[in-house]
């Protein structure tokens, strides 16, 4: 309980008329007599407070929910849409072993893996379940030359100018940004590819690369006895991998 | 700058602002007075307060309301990407692998030949044209016209549909008409059918024309440009009896003396002549070598900026200065007696006439000496429009030098002498080399074409290109004419105004989308072939002509193949791979035209100098002569609706967007007129409305006019823009015309001209020294004392540099337009470009030096941004945006940049560039209508754009990366080639900015200059080479070679050149 004199100068000079508020009404009997003018009612105080209260919480809020839901990492991992072909990574590239390179033939040489053209599907269709109902939208674009609508998974913005080529040809597997595809009926998006997951292998390459011709095996790992890491070390030494890390490596 | 500066020559010739160091250069007028406006100008580039911001009164209430409402709606949209699509091909085109571009040989057609090129094709869509490294005419480089017709590939304003009567129609419709019509007329063996094409140099146009008046003899061929070479032909025709060919080799001349000729941009194979100037040029060492240009000219030209000794004179006066000047270098020879007296009559007669100019003594007797010194590598040039006298004087000139002038002295020794002379030429090769013509032979003019029209002989009259309703000389009325020919039949990219008065109109297809051949200038035979089916359904002339003619043959790549089977006489067996390697080289090695050594015909120069010539008249205020110029930007007028090309700024005078009659200084101060007044142009009866432009360097009482402008039906960008000067050519008098008069007309115009943006303020900035100076000390420039900044180590394996060689740069822009092309840079409109915001990322600075009324010397100085190592620009960036590189470059980050512009404010070189609107999005019309204003970029314009390099917004600034998408393409190509061998360096040559690709000088180089042994490398260690405001320690990367000047000691000028 605060008791206050109003008969105590110093009252007046440490107190604003506001700090009033805080004291109980029933304790302070003679507030109707005081000659400090009443500014706030007790009840816009109360909203006041909970204005203030309420509206830190909901920033707080907003920043936790867009720090976690707004990143790629929320926002694209686990993106796995339904294609217009229900095409089976884990049959083709699995339990099959075709080789990636069958039907992404740019990543060897261009900035873009390729996505197969329909004649790629053909080349075995056409002997191989030939009159499969699945494959219908397949015969229909070979047919009618119209391609075929494959839902994009993976993608980088507008102003990045990322480039398969590089990438693959000094060491770096599929499986490190893809995951294991030759595992997914269905191509799930999943790693985040945002750009401070792009920066962490450009800065610490040694802990992804592999030796060039390995790019493409979802399975490959160190040698027998030696840590990924000392591994990409001795790699990176001899190929002499010295990532962009400026922003022109990426944005022009 | 609405001031008049004259106002102020009027009270005393203006004195440059003292420079902190060096020479004094101005850049216009304006700025050698220091005008009030002027100071302004800079005053608002450089604010020393903030009252522009304050007048503007932005409610900072108002705006952080809007504000607040777009970041909050921004962040609905934004929360999940949307779905998109893969497309692959379905059956993949071979050769194509998506995301890596292809080229294509292919030709541009020129009047009368084609200019070699290499075009880049994304994924089946052209982007980007360059010069065939493999043709030698070209050697890789391109000028502007060839940079900027990829945009004219895909204006949206080409005519799209079939045209009956201004109707749409459609081809079936016009392919039953031609069935009807042309069948009668086949049977009446062509009579009244006559044809008018350009000046197209194509075998198998040739062909087709031959079998086609075979069938069709009674059917006529008229051939017409507006600019042609039909003086050049005539002086051909009395010098040697036949239409030959002149072609200069420049690398071979050491001293070149031009007449009113710009063989370094306007004249034909300025692009060829440029190259090879620039090599010799280049050979500052030994003195011997280097060559000296003297240049007789009336308006300034590339070429006359390039000379070392210049002399303003009016172009109709150049005929007597050619006369004294043979007449000087025959005396005492013996070899043509009638001509030696013909001239000495004549320049007698020339003295004693009162109507010309003194000609300064040593203009004759110096230049004369010099010839004669270097005989055997020396070289006299004529300009197009000179009259066919002094063609023939120059090519006897010519002839004399080139083997040595016996004289009655030496004429007991001529055996030996000729042998000696003999020798040299063998040693250096012959100035000149002669060519059999190469235009359609046996063509009417246009001219003729009009008297048939006139007395109804024209019953069809099929159009192949061109624009004669628009072009044809004032006083023949073509578009009136025209309305007399029953039946016109247009063949054209443009529904444009002689469309608007044929029967058809016809589209055509672009050179990028048909199939086709042409000649280069020395005859080469290359290939066009298509990079893109046409766009909107155009015919290329071979098709049109074999379906009229009634052909079996009619597809144009048959046609082709058919003539390149005959040119090129190869066996069936060979002939497709011989077909193959031609469209792949693009060229047909060996099929250049054969060099033939004419005999001259001294007699037949003598009586046409002997016979009687109009005594020039003194030229004054009230008499004026009017030049028409064929423009540095849209040529004849063909280029107007290309928006590249409009806003490139004309190389001398600096304006965009415009044409203006051009006075000196002394002519503006007699008629008082001033840049911006609108005067009156009469000749002949004959009037023009223009703008005047005041012009250092010009002839005085000589005012110049460039063509091409003031069209009325060109499309959304080339309508209305300018002043047709076409209104005052006659047939008589096609370029040059005496006794125009000027009245000024009170009203005033606005301009934009950019040469006084980005200024940089009485700097030591270009820098010039002559030859003998250079070779006497060749002393380094010294590095700043003052290491005040440093920046961190840069670590990149390779660094890049540039070094631009200011002795070879004649300012033609090429490079701009290159530049514009490879960043996907937009254009902004007249409104903007008066207001400073173009965005083309690299300028030519143009800078005047000497006496201002008298005989200016000009410069060009090619600026972009200079990748400082310690960058001004990047220290004051609050948010990151601009960083620089481990390899020393100075990047730009769109998508962090903020536009703050605080970069540009702090730019010692003012390269940067803010897009103020949204230039790509929005119609130029329209910028100020904000959100109101339709957005998308009109639809074939997309397909222009270059894939590799971002598109930018609104509100981001932008410069200059040194092309960074080919740097990392040049990277990634050495990286993906190392594998895992560790050798990663790019090596020396293999990446080309586009500047530099396109610079047909070749004074752009670019490479690593860690690397001792690059040649960006060696040239820095050059002693004249410098850094643009290198005092200031922002070490630039982009470093200068200065100009050298060769001047003879003997003449009294000195070309300016003394510092």
């Amino acid at each position: 309980m605060i008791v206050r004199s109003d008969r105590d100068p110093s009252w007046g000079s440490k107190f604003s008329p506001r700090m009033m508020d805080f004291v109980p009404e029933e304790s302070n009997p003679k507030r109707e007599e005081s000659s400090l003018p009443l500014i706030f009612t007790a009840r816009a105080d109360a909203w006041l407070r909970r204005v203030v209260v309420g509206g830190f919480l909901s920033i707080v809020m907003v920043l936790v929910g867009v720090y976690y839901y707004a990143p790629p990492e929320y926002t694209r991992v686990g993106y796995a849409p339904i294609q217009p072909v229900p095409y089976s990574h884990e049959l083709h590239a699995g339990r099959l072993g075709l080789s990636c390179l069958y039907c992404h033939t740019g990543v060897e040489e261009s900035s873009v893996a390729k996505v197969p053209p329909t004649q790629t599907c053909m080349n075995c269709h056409q002997a191989i379940k030939p009159d499969s109902p699945l494959l219908e939208p397949v015969r229909v674009s070979w047919l009618s030359g119209n391609p075929v609508p494959w839902v994009r998974v993976h993608r980088v913005p507008d102003f990045v100018y990322f480039n398969h080529s590089v990438h693959v040809r000094r060491g770096v597997g599929c499986v490190t940004c893809h995951g294991k595809i030759n595992e997914m009926p269905v191509v799930v998006h999943e790693k985040s590819l945002s750009m401070g997951w792009c920066l962490d292998c450009h800065r610490h390459p040694e802990d992804h690369l592999r030796p060039p011709d390995e790019a493409t095996n979802f399975t490959w790992q160190a040698p027998h006895g030696q840590s990924q890491r000392d591994y990409g070390l001795v790699l990176k030494e001899q190929s002499r991998i010295r990532p962009p890390e400026n922003c022109a490596g990426c944005h022009r | 700058m609405n001031q008049n500066p004259l106002r102020i020559l009027g009270q005393e010739t203006p004195v440059p602002r003292t420079p902190l160091v060096g020479k004094a250069y101005w850049r216009s007028l304006d700025e050698l007075a220091d005008t009030a406006d002027f100071r302004d100008w800079v005053e608002q580039r450089f604010p020393r307060s903030m009252r522009e911001l304050l007048d503007g009164g932005v409610d900072r209430r108002r705006f952080l309301q809007l504000m607040a409402a777009s970041l909050g709606l921004a962040g609905l949209g934004g929360c999940r990407r949307s779905e998109s699509e893969i497309l692959p091909y379905t059956k993949p085109p071979e050769e194509v692998v998506p995301g890596l571009p292809n080229y294509y040989a292919t030709a541009m057609p020129r009047s009368g030949s084609a200019v070699a090129v290499l075009v880049e094709s994304h994924e089946g869509r052209p982007t980007k044209v360059e010069g065939n490294p493999k043709h030698p005419e070209s050697a890789g480089a391109t000028d502007g016209f060839a940079q900027a017709s990829i945009l004219d590939l895909y204006d949206p304003d080409r005519s799209i549909p079939v045209l009956k009567g201004g109707e749409a129609s459609t081809w079936q419709a016009y392919d039953a008409f031609a069935a009807d019509h042309f069948a009668p007329i086949r049977r009446r063996k062509g009579q009244g059918l006559y044809f008018l094409s350009e000046d197209v140099a194509s075998p198998s146009l040739d062909r087709l024309r031959e079998q086609l008046l075979k069938i069709m003899p009674q059917a006529r061929w008229h051939v017409h440009e507006a600019i042609d070479r039909a003086n050049a032909r005539a002086g051909a025709v009395m010098a040697f009896g036949k239409p030959l060919v002149a072609r200069a080799r420049l690398d071979r001349a050491a001293v070149v003396v031009a007449l009113d000729c710009d063989f370094l941009g306007l004249e034909e194979d300025g692009g060829r002549h440029l190259l090879e100037f620039a090599r010799a040029r280049r050979r500052v060492a030994p003195a011997s070598a280097m060559n000296r240009l003297y240049v007789v000219e009336s308006r300034f030209s590339l070429t006359g900026g390039m000379a070392d000794h210049r002399m303003r004179l009016a172009a109709s006066q150049i005929q007597d200065y050619t006369v004294a000047l043979a007449r000087a270098l025959l005396a005492g020879s013996t070899l043509s007696e009638p001509l030696h007296q013909a001239l000495e009559k004549s320049a007698i007669e020339a003295a004693g006439r009162s109507g010309r100019e003194p000609i300064p003594g040593p203009w004759i007797d110096e230049v004369v000496a010099d010839l004669k010194a270097r005989r055997g590598q020396a070289l006299i040039l004529a300009g197009r429009r000179q009259p066919p006298l002094v063609h023939a004087l120059v090519h006897a000139m010519n002839e004399l030098l080139s083997v040595g002038i016996p004289t009655r002295q030496s004429l007991a020794t001529v055996p030996s002498l000729v042998h000696a002379m003999g020798e040299m030429v063998g040693k250096f090769g012959r100035t000149v080399e002669f060519q059999a013509e190469s235009t359609i032979a046996g063509a009417g003019t246009l001219a003729e074409l009009a008297q048939a029209i006139d007395k109804g002989q024209v019953e069809t009259l099929v159009i192949l290109g061109g624009n004669p309703a628009y072009d044809a000389p004032a006083d023949l009325e073509f578009a009136g004419l025209m309305k007399r020919v029953k039946t016109t039949i247009r063949l054209g990219l443009h529904a444009d105004e002689t469309s608007s008065e044929s029967s058809w109109h016809l589209p055509a297809a672009h050179y990028l989308e048909s199939w086709g051949d042409a000649r280069t200038g020395d005859g080469t035979v290359v290939p066009i072939q298509p990079l893109i089916e046409p766009l909107f359904g155009g015919r290329t002339a071979l098709e049109l002509i074999s379906r009229l003619a009634g052909f079996e043959t009619t597809t144009p790549f048959e046609i082709v193949r058919q003539t390149f089977r005959r040119t090129s006489g190869v066996k069936d067996a060979e002939f497709e791979a011989a077909w193959r390697k031609f469209l792949h080289n693009g060229l047909l090695a060996g099929s250049a035209r054969h060099v033939v050594k004419p005999a001259l015909n001294w007699d037949a120069i003598a009586t046409a100098v002997a016979a009687p010539r109009p005594a020039p008249v003194r030229l004054s205020a009230e008499h004026l002569e009017l030049i028409l110029d064929r423009d540095a930007k849209l040529d004849d007028g063909r280029y107007a609706n290309n928006g590249w090309l409009q806003e490139l700024p004309e190389p001398v005078s600096k304006l965009t967007w415009d044409n203006a009659a051009l006075f000196s200084p002394t002519t503006a101060k007699a008629l008082g007129v001033a840049n911006g007044d609108v005067v009156r142009l009469e000749l002949a009866g004959r009037s023009l409305e223009i703008v005047a432009f005041v012009l250092p360097g010009q002839a005085d009482y000589s005012v110049s006019v460039s063509l091409g402008y003031g069209r009325t039906k060109a499309g959304r960008i080339g309508r209305g823009v300018g002043f047709n000067a076409y209104a005052l050519r006659t047939i008589a008098n096609p370029d040059i015309a005496v006794g125009l008069k000027v009245f000024k007309t009170g009203k005033t115009y606005p301009l934009a001209c950019t040469q006084n943006h980005f200024t940089m303020e009485g700097r030591d900035l270009v820098r010039e020294v002559t030859l003998a100076d250079l070779l006497a000390s060749p002393e380094p420039e010294a590095e700043p004392a003052d290491k005040m900044i440093t920046h961190p180590v840069l670590t990149g394996e390779q660094q890049w540099g540039m070094v631009i060689d200011l002795n070879t740069c004649t300012g033609c822009s090429a490079c701009v337009v290159a530049c514009q092309s490879e960043n996907n840079i937009p254009i902004v409109g007249k409104d903007q470009v008066a207001r400073g915001r173009e965005m083309h990322w690299i300028r030519l600075d143009r800078y005047f030096a000497g006496d201002l009324l008298a005989d200016a010397s000009l410069i060009h100085q090619p600026v972009a941004c200079m990748q400082c190592e310690n960058a001004p620009c990047e220290v004051v960036c609050p948010v990151n945006a601009t960083v620089h590189s481990d390899e020393g470059l100075n990047v730009q980050v769109y998508s962090r940049c903020i536009g703050t512009r605080y970069c540009l404010n702090n730019c010692p070189y003012k390269v940067r560039r803010f897009n103020f609107f949204d230039f790509n999005e929005r119609p130029l019309d329209q910028l100020y209508l904000g959100p109101l204003a339709e957005k998308g970029v009109a639809e074939p314009l997309k397909m222009q754009k270059n894939p590799d390099v971002t598109v930018r917004i609104r509100g981001v600034m932008e410069k200059c990366t040194y092309c960074i998408q080919r740097i990392e393409r040049g990277k990634i190509g050495a990286r993906v080639a190392a594998g895992t061998s560790g050798r990663t360096a790019v090596p020396d040559g293999t990446i080309v900015p586009a500047c530099a690709q396109a610079c047909p000088a070749r004074a752009i180089v670019f490479g690593d200059q860690k690397d001792p042994d690059s040649e960006v490398s060696k040239l820095k260690t050059n002693p004249r080479d410098y850094s643009l405001l290198g005092e200031l320690n922002t070490g630039p990367r982009t470093t200068y070679l200065s100009r050298v000047r060769n001047p003879n000691p003997r003449m009294p000028d000195l070309g300016g050149a003394q510092g």
